[in-house]
């Protein structure tokens, strides 16, 4: 009985200290910026806040600055990406702010190198353009953080960064205290995970063919915030642009064009100025490309600088009333 | 199927309960079954071609054997030919035309096949080994999933007696085996994947690293390749011990070498004995003159570069260990030795291997080149921050300080040396730890020696 209680408590210790040094390790290896899931973690960490809105969930924390994937992300007192607004804001011709989630944030891109930042140097000193996008964000929070946080900037335009998983339902998470301070803690949350769930191609496409099912939870969401957004912005005078970025994997037999057609209905029975930015990418066999690192299929400056041109092209015609 | 993947884990999971649980008289089904799934899962296509040279080596062997004189000899060179020949099609040919002709991906392992049963041949054709009359046992010992596709490259003496006379290992044997098995996946993934994507980048961006990225690449990639290969080797070794067959060693402390020929005596040992017997000593003879002696040497390591890989940079390293080689046995003949002490001599012979061996990692003779000037360009910024080279040193700092102790009778003897509970929570601490940062590496990296 003393000898097994003895080996319990040896094997225990064993493993305390494995995972100590496992916990060691990787803080060490992870110092190279190089792992997304750590990095995306240390971004929710550093950089966002659980917000008083629980529709929003969680939001970029004012003014701070954070050097995550190798990239210096800082925010502005609104918790927008970027410089504070300049002085004269109120004044500007144009106030064109973009709604997104991480891919209109521009992670793992450099803050000149993001769309938002290629078309306000476009644009010119007369117009002010905003970055709202923020990581792991869908289509209710970032409608939401606008209608109630970031009306207050008074934009004449919003450009909507539409990505087909915008339409996905979001957790509030957060609260485990092991997630929050162990690197270790968030690797075996993602090993557990990747057990959990289907990531095989024809696994995901099934899952956004489920989606985008006009019953589906998440796209009755997603259809209601655009309602809502709409009914502000028609009432305002704000004109709404809605672009689809592509999903930058499988650009030569591209398979979620459904979701493109289905998203395309939705904005036009809105009235918004839609672009699909699907045939800017389409057909490319090199998708590596336009990634920011090879484990991680953000769009790179490359990819940012297609987008920018795409968009700057549609804001540039001359506005039809909405 | 790498040996450091989930798959295999499954598929020796497989293996062992079939071993145990069917009558013994299957035990030769299993390892053909078993090591063509092991070499087919890689590519099933290509399951055809060890069996096809196993096929033109027993034919050879059976004709060279019944064989006398000059008709003994044209047998032997033409079959060894006809042995050689998909090894060129797929290895050598696009090289040798200088463009691509074939674009088939070159099958697993073909090298050690190929050089498997050239020494099968050979020792037929020398009568050091009785033909074998059993295509199966031949195949089997092509076969033998431990080593199929990177070695050890054994004789048939090594291993188709053993194999013909299986003994039932005690459950030290096994532990020994467990033991050995672990300590290969920790060099493997703990240590050569952790440092590949450092060692990568640098060659990947020569131009922008400075003179730390090449510090980087030198001690990193020796590092990495040792580990990479010394690990399948102990994985190897200990796969075969689990069932009772013991393989030879295949590395013995190389980096620490006093000399190139010492060198040689502790690096990829089964290659280096296969090239000493089967080219080096009849090219050399019996009592060679010194020009003989030195072309031999250097036209031996020509041929060794040559077997690693199609390209330029491979002959250029062949070529300098060959020279280096030569001239090491020509001041030997005429009693000259440098006078050092035997720290820096260590010290000097490793940094020598390390620059040469940097042409395995290139892609051609201008990338290696491009990787050399890395090393001028003092003070410019480089490509990693000192923050993410702390890892990578602190693995490169534990290989080094732990070389001097890896070999493979010391490795065998950790069982002895420990108590069984100490024993099993650090084989328990290493899979842990093999599991975790292997997950954050995105799984395990093939093997170098794959290519070859």
């Amino acid at each position: 009985m003393k000898s097994a209680l003895s080996n319990f408590l040896f094997f225990m210790l064993v493993i305390f200290v494995s995972l100590l040094l496992c916990e060691g390790l990787l803080r060490l290896k992870n110092k190279d910026m190089k792992n997304y899931t750590i990095e995306m973690w240390r971004y929710a960490k550093e950089v966002k806040q659980r917000s008083d809105n629980p529709r929003i969930g969680h939001e970029h924390r004012p003014s701070v600055t954070a050097t995550l994937q190798s990239v210096v992300i800082r925010t502005n007192r609104y918790g927008l990406r970027g410089k504070e607004l300049d002085e004269n804001y109120a004044s500007k011709k144009r106030r064109i702010l973009f709604l997104g989630s991480s891919g209109t944030l521009g992670w793992g891109v450099r803050e000149e190198d993001t769309a938002v930042e290629i078309i306000g140097k476009s644009l010119g000193e007369d117009v002010a353009v905003l970055n709202a996008g923020i990581g792991n964000f869908n289509t209710s929070r970032y409608v939401e953080l606008f209608l109630s946080k970031l009306s207050v900037l008074k934009p004449t335009d919003i450009v909507v960064n539409y990505y087909m998983k915008d339409a996905g339902l979001l957790d509030a998470g957060g609260g485990n205290w092991l997630l929050k301070h162990s690197e270790l803690a968030v690797i075996l949350w993602e090993i557990a995970n990747q057990f959990k769930e289907e990531n095989s191609h024809s696994a995901m496409l099934d899952a956004y063919h489920k989606l985008y099912q006009p019953d589906s939870r998440g796209f009755l969401e997603m259809t209601r915030a655009l309602d809502r957004l709409a009914e502000y912005t028609h009432s305002h005078g704000i004109h709404v642009y809605f672009v689809l970025l592509p999903d930058l994997y499988d650009l030569k037999h591209y398979k979620y064009g459904f979701a493109h057609d289905i998203m395309k209905k939705q904005a036009e029975i809105r009235n918004f100025d839609t672009r699909d930015l699907l045939p800017f990418f389409q057909g490319e066999n090199d998708v590596k490309k336009f990634w920011v690192m090879p484990t991680d299929r953000h769009p790179n400056s490359l990819a940012q600088n297609i987008m920018a041109q795409a968009i700057l092209e549609m804001l540039q015609k001359p506005v039809e009333k909405q | 199927m790498v040996f450091s993947s989930p798959a295999f884990l499954l598929f020796f999971l497989l293996y062992i309960l079939a071993w145990t649980f069917l009558d013994k008289r299957f035990r030769l089904a299993i390892i053909i079954t078993g090591s063509l799934f092991f070499y087919g899962y890689w590519k099933w296509p290509y399951i055809y071609i060890p069996v096809l040279l196993t096929g033109i080596a027993y034919v050879g062997g059976r004709v060279i054997s019944a064989a006398t004189g000059c008709k003994k000899t044209l047998l032997i060179v033409s079959t060894i030919t006809a042995l050689s020949l998909p090894l060129v099609l797929f290895k050598y040919l696009n090289f040798l035309l200088g463009r691509t002709v074939v674009s088939y991906s070159l099958p697993l392992g073909i090298s050690f096949i190929t050089f498997t049963l050239i020494s099968y041949l050979v020792d037929v054709f020398k009568r050091t080994y009785d033909v074998e009359k059993n295509f199966n046992w031949l195949l089997a010992y092509v076969m033998f999933f431990p080593q199929l596709v990177a070695g050890p490259i054994l004789r048939p003496s090594q291993l188709l007696p053993q194999l013909k006379n299986i003994p039932e290992p005690d459950s030290e044997t096994r532990i020994q085996a467990l033991t050995l098995f672990t300590i290969g996946l920790v060099k493997k993934v703990l240590i050569a994947d952790q440092l590949a994507p450092y060692v990568a980048t640098v060659y990947k961006h020569p131009s922008d690293a400075g003179l730390t990225d090449f510090l980087v690449a030198l001690y990193g990639f020796s590092a990495q390749i040792y580990c990479d290969f010394s690990g399948y080797s102990d994985m190897a070794i200990g796969l075969a011990l689990f069932f009772g067959i013991q393989l030879p060693a295949n590395f013995n402390r190389p980096y620490l070498a006093k000399s190139i020929t010492d060198y040689w005596r502790g690096w990829h040992i089964t290659l280096t004995s296969w090239f000493r017997d089967y080219v080096y000593r009849p090219l050399c003879g019996k009592e060679p003159s010194p020009v003989r002696q030195f072309m031999s040497a250097f036209f031996t390591l020509i041929l060794c570069g040559i077997w690693h890989g199609a390209g330029w940079n491979f002959i250029l390293w062949g070529a300098v260990h060959g020279i280096h080689v030569g001239i090491y046995h020509l001041m030997k003949r005429y009693n000259h030795s440098i006078l050092l002490p035997t720290s820096l001599k260590i010290f000097l012979m490793f940094h020598v291997i390390a620059a040469v061996n940097m042409l395995f990692h290139a892609s051609g003779l201008s990338n290696a080149q491009d990787v050399f000037n890395a090393a001028f360009h003092v003070g410019a910024p480089g490509i990693f921050t000192v923050q993410s080279l702390v890892f990578p040193m602190v693995i490169i700092i534990l290989f080094y300080m732990t070389h001097p102790f890896d070999t493979l009778d010391t490795l065998k003897d950790i069982p002895n040396r420990l108590r069984k509970r100490r024993l099993i929570g650090g084989l328990a601490m290493a899979w842990i730890l093999v599991i975790i940062l292997g997950f954050t590496s995105g799984g395990s990296e093939k093997f170098i020696y794959f290519d070859f």
